[in-house]
């Protein structure tokens, strides 16, 4: 059996004055301060399994890697701050392996942004305008790490790896839909799927429409009692009329078939 | 049925056709109790079983929604944790006429808060004999209960956080007293959503972290506890998205918000709350200083 670790606690009042502190600093300075302990750090009270000081100070230099592999301490552009979460979204949850209730603690990924690794969060993350309760870096869902092994945890490596950032965000921050792993796995790949059939289509207002939609059916429908391929094909309903509803290319002919109706069918010739 | 929109657009049977039993949490090393109260001692290490009898009459139901008794009909129960956000279910079984029971095993490490447990009696597939008004569609929801765990926490208040606020930089650092923090998503947990910062610079905050129970001390906790609750009610009535019938699940903000505003202005809709803030701001206000109170001492 894999052993889970629990992680130490940053309280947030700590935290709120370390993001205060750490925030004029640059990235390179930030480096030598990084600690894998603070004295005001506290644990989860009955954890067996308390990581330990060495494999933080592994997941410090796993992380550090990827970001000097991306360009740290430079300027980040866009391009490669998507590139560094994707790259360290699978790694970072192997080399975790915290428990997920653990990891449902604000404290544990403050202490990861504010004590264990500023010198990254900041860069990925920067706050030059020293905002206090800066949800990028404290523990908060849309915390700098957080966000990421969340996203796998949910999604898995390869789905969560293939949506795209308001994607992901627009999925896992809609609880009813993105809190369950197999609502929200059959979601996100129903969504690549459409995506990739209809390229036209705005692939966020998409995800959007979809989800709205099966937002409103779950209070008729009960997603948890569906079994795989019922699951599958609500999906191919739902992702079908989103899709209507955003193009005008679909074959007016259609007729549902099945349980749940089959996929819009494109005009021949476009 | 709880929660159950106006008109769900089928049939559904009369409520005394099925009856819930009560529901028992039993814990990974052999104590059992009722749900709807605290379970002890409960830890991420401890997985739960949950068990969920219900007694259904098959033929009045399937009657009531005009289904043939070819119809399938299941039972599951689904779960959500608020302390950690995360949703399951358990198995998924064919309801018979009579005693059923339903089960879910819950793994502790992804638990945490309050436990909301969901019995849902569901119609299995489509039933092609079925009357014009029948439910149709695989999973539609026939009956639903719903009871409460706690595992962590009374669930009731929202963290406080004793901070300097010169050091964390809240307020331009400047000598406020206090800071709620509340966030806006109406699905997310209530008490995750919520956080209220105590100034360790203040003088007058300061003493009322070190002598909470002097007579000062508990007015001020007093007006605090009012502001607060004031910035909730205004909150609310800013937040567009809010629906006072929105269904919000147990524990979260939208449920908070929207149970405060009820409370508060039990007779009055958002619109019309909406519009006597836009009025009369003032008037307004005194208002929500006689719903709440404002020191009560």
């Amino acid at each position: 059996m894999n052993v889970l670790w629990a992680y130490p606690r940053l309280p947030a009042g700590i935290a709120e004055e370390l993001l205060h502190a750490h925030s004029a600093v640059d990235p390179v300075q930030l480096a030598p301060q990084a600690e894998t302990t603070h004295t005001r750090a506290t644990w989860y009270p009955t954890a067996p399994n308390r990581v330990a000081a060495e494999q933080l100070s592994e997941l410090q230099q796993l992380v550090r890697r990827i970001a000097r592999d991306n360009g740290w301490p430079g300027a980040l552009s866009r391009q490669a701050a998507t590139q560094f979460d994707r790259q360290l979204a699978g790694e970072l949850y192997r080399q975790m392996r915290i428990l997920p209730a653990d990891a449902a603690s604000e404290e544990v990924w403050s202490f990861l942004s504010l004590v264990l690794l500023p010198d990254v969060a900041f860069w990925r993350w920067p706050n030059p305008d020293r905002r206090p309760r800066y949800e990028r870096i404290l523990g908060q869902p849309r915390n700098v790490f957080r966000r990421l092994w969340h996203r796998v945890h949910i999604l898995g490596a390869d789905l969560g790896g293939r949506l795209f950032e308001d994607e992901a965000v627009g999925l896992l921050e809609r609880p009813s839909l993105g809190s369950n792993p197999r609502t929200a796995r059959a979601i996100a790949g129903a969504h690549l799927a459409f995506a990739d059939r209809y390229p036209e289509v705005a692939r966020t207002s998409l995800l959007r429409v979809a989800a709205l939609r099966l937002r409103r059916m779950s209070v008729l429908v009960s997603l948890e009692a569906l079994d795989d391929e019922q699951l599958a094909e609500l999906m191919t309903e739902v992702f079908s009329g989103a899709v209507r509803s955003l193009i005008d290319t679909v074959d007016e002919s259609l007729q549902p078939q099945g349980t749940y109706g089959a996929a819009p069918v494109r005009k021949s010739g476009r | 049925m709880s929660n159950s929109p106006l008109s769900v657009g089928f049939l559904l049977p009369a409520t005394d056709r099925i009856l819930g039993g009560e529901v028992t949490i039993t814990t990974a090393d052999g104590r059992t109790m009722l749900a709807g109260g605290v379970v002890p001692e409960w830890d991420y290490f401890k997985n739960l079983t949950v068990h969920w009898p219900v007694s259904v009459d098959l033929a009045a139901l399937l009657d009531d929604c005009t289904l043939t008794s070819r119809a399938r009909v299941h039972a599951v129960i689904a779960w959500h944790a608020s302390g950690t956000g995360t949703r399951g279910a358990g198995p998924v079984i064919g309801i018979e006429d009579g005693q059923n029971l339903a089960m879910a095993d819950i793994p502790g490490e992804e638990l945490g808060g309050k436990l909301h447990l969901r019995l849902r009696i569901v119609l299995a597939e489509t039933d092609p004999a079925a009357g014009r008004l029948a439910p149709r569609r695989p999973g539609s929801i026939l009956w639903q209960d719903t009871t409460i765990a706690v595992l962590e926490g009374s669930g009731s208040r929202f963290p406080v956080v004793q901070t300097s606020f010169a050091n964390s930089g809240i307020a331009d650092g400047r000598p406020a007293m206090w800071y709620l923090s509340c966030g806006t998503d109406l699905d997310s947990s209530d008490t995750g959503s919520i956080r209220l910062y105590l100034n360790t610079d203040h003088p007058a905050t300061a003493s009322l972290l070190n002598s909470p129970d002097s007579e000062r001390s508990q007015v001020l906790a007093d007006v605090i506890r009012y502001d607060a609750a004031r910035q909730l009610v205004l909150h609310a009535l800013s937040h567009e998205e809010l629906d006072l019938d929105g269904g919000y699940e147990s524990g979260t903000l939208g449920d908070l918000l929207a149970n405060l505003l009820r409370r508060c202005f039990p007779l009055r809709t958002l619109n019309e709350l909406r519009g006597d803030r836009q009025s009369d701001p003032g008037e307004f206000e005194a208002r929500i200083q006689a719903a709440l109170g404002v020191v009560n001492r």
